[in-house]
């Protein structure tokens, strides 16, 4: 992408993406429920959600695709309203919602001059993105033959191929190998640094943790959570936890280390402690549990991440 | 304009690439090797007897084998059988979006919606013009190898004019299947739609009243029903097919376009 349009970075002072008190129902469920979010430009913005959080409701309220009940959506300083959008927006947003759209009979270098055709690029448009994806050696297979992975760099091609100031992702990383995970992890990051705003979606939580500057979570269609960049890398909040053989052996043990001036709580066969001696010297607490005859039979200093953030956040068990 | 031409260009690629065009074409030489059976087996009595069913048929269908009894086999395929080509065109053409999951890529281009869909009705209308040329190269060639009596300017005036009347009005009155496309999101329900209005059509020909039921107006322009078409008639085609064009841009606009 180092042929960026001239100008493009940077001339960006609105954020990329602005929504306040979006609100939107399915008959009786509440897909989303007063969201107001600010997405910075030039920045790889995470967005992480359980399934049916509504965070593909968000996204089709960003693109248009959706008018929400309540609330406003700005992208790149264009109020959205469905159809009535100004149509010139999308020259400078590229999308992946719910998988790649292709048509099966069409090639691969059928889909990109297609692409190019419908946004006014010159021809020249389509290899560096069939080079930055590795498509090239598939320009003449008809998607239907694609492979799940092909086909969701060839959507990822197309959501790319008019270097928008926005790209906004649904699960980019959907049926791509590893190498293909990193691959479009590094790219991502080269359009961030090049100036385009990334606005992703995944339940990939360390790939999100990965490749994101800021991480957003929602849960049942409110944003419950904001994680900065200095977050997201901070070392997590640390904790000791053990295991016991049983309930009562792990009551007894957290018992005995609170009597000792170390609190702790038991829960279930399970026991943590926050206190600051437990979490630095845990050999020490190993031993006193031994000492008192109640041995753990699993024990571990464990830091919460951003997936312990996300569990705790949503309801979920690790 | 830019918007619209790129449009087409789209719409065109996606039809020249699949195997669908040529299927209806193929589809339409059927019933215009129908036709050419029928004249054949009816130009000679004796040899319609030796056909056996196929012979009384034939004769039951009271089309003499001349150049009148040919086109008026070819309206009858026009007025029938265009009914559910066109039906069946629009069904793909809107509908593939829908299977392929592509209509949300289309709802964010830099492209106006209107002109996606007028880019698509057009490809409609010229793949619609291209399988009727196709329907009339072929039952005039069938015509002509047959050596068919009565083929004098008058008749074949006549003829080619009723059919590209009908022609022309059953592109205007299949509009509204791109509009039940798109509101049911099934391929099925407009092809159900179209089997259905064809019925319809079939009484309100017997009833008199061919020339008010938009589905039946077509045959009304052959004078295979018996009723004169009138202004009437083609005022009510084309408000049938501006209110299938207005009704597709509404809902390609509306806020249900993506569900």
């Amino acid at each position: 992408m180092a042929h960026r349009r001239a100008g493009r970075a940077g001339a960006v002072s609105t954020p990329a993406l602005r929504v306040a008190g979006l609100a939107h129902r399915f008959g009786t469920t509440k897909a989303l429920d007063g969201v107001d979010l600010t997405v910075e430009p030039g920045r790889v913005h995470g967005f992480l959600g359980r399934n049916g959080a509504g965070k593909t409701t968000l996204i089709r309220a960003l693109l248009g695709l959706l008018v929400p009940d309540r609330g406003e959506v700005e992208v790149l300083g264009t109020p959205v309203r469905g159809g009535r959008t100004p149509a010139a927006l999308w020259s400078r947003v590229g999308c992946l919602v719910e998988g790649p759209g292709l048509y099966p009979a069409l090639t691969v270098a059928d889909h990109l001059r297609m692409a190019a055709r419908l946004r006014g690029l010159p021809r020249p448009a389509a290899p560096c993105v069939t080079e930055l994806l590795d498509l090239g050696r598939y320009l003449d297979v008809p998607a239907r033959a694609l492979s799940l992975g092909n086909r969701q760099r060839l959507g990822l091609a197309l959501a790319l191929i008019h270097r928008p100031a926005l790209v906004v992702l649904d699960e980019p990383g959907n049926g791509l190998d590893p190498a293909g995970v990193v691959d479009v992890r590094n790219l991502l990051r080269r359009l961030a640094e090049e100036g385009t705003t990334v606005f992703m979606s995944s339940h990939l939580i360390s790939e999100v943790a990965r490749t994101a500057d800021h991480v957003s979570i929602i849960h049942a269609g409110r944003l419950v959570a904001e994680l900065s960049g200095a977050e997201l890398r901070a070392p997590g909040r640390a904790r000791l936890a053990a295991a016991f053989r049983d309930g009562e052996h792990a009551r007894l043990a957290a018992a005995a280390l609170t009597a000792a001036g170390i609190q702790a709580h038991a829960d279930g066969d399970g026991l943590t402690s926050e206190a600051p001696e437990a979490v630095e010297y845990p050999d020490r607490m190993a031993v006193r549990l031994v000492e008192a005859g109640l041995p753990p039979i699993r024990l571990a200093v464990e830091r919460d991440d951003l997936e312990h953030h996300f569990l705790r956040l949503t309801g979920g068990t690790r | 304009m830019s918007d619209y031409r790129a449009a087409l260009y789209a719409e065109i690629l996606k039809a020249r690439r699949a195997r669908v065009p040529a299927l209806t074409f193929t589809v339409m030489a059927l019933p215009a090797g129908l036709a050419a059976l029928f004249m054949f087996v009816l130009a000679d009595p004796e040899r319609a007897r030796r056909f056996g069913l196929l012979g009384q048929k034939a004769e039951l269908s009271g089309i003499t084998a001349d150049w009148s009894g040919l086109f008026a086999f070819l309206a009858q395929i026009v007025a029938v059988g265009d009914l559910l080509l066109l039906a069946f065109i629009i069904t793909w053409v809107f509908g593939q979006e829908h299977t392929a999951g592509t209509h949300r890529y289309l709802l964010v281009l830099p492209v106006p919606r209107a002109a996606t869909v007028l880019a698509k009705f057009t490809l409609t209308t010229l793949w619609g013009i291209g399988a009727n040329l196709w329907l009339v190269i072929l039952v005039l060639s069938a015509g002509w190898a047959l050596d068919l009596p009565g083929g004098d300017a008058g008749v074949l005036a006549d003829g080619l004019g009723g059919v590209t009347a009908a022609a022309a009005l059953m592109l205007l009155v299949t509009t509204p299947a791109a509009f039940l496309t798109g509101a049911t999101r099934s391929h099925l329900s407009p092809l159900a739609a179209a089997v259905g209005v064809l019925v319809l059509a079939q009484a309100a020909a017997v009833l008199g009243y061919a020339h008010l039921f938009p589905w039946s107006i077509p045959a009304a322009a052959t004078g295979l029903a018996p009723t004169d078409l009138g202004t009437a008639g083609i005022a009510i085609a084309a408000v049938t097919g501006l209110a299938g064009v207005l009704g597709t841009l509404s809902w390609w606009s509306g806020r249900h376009a993506d569900l």
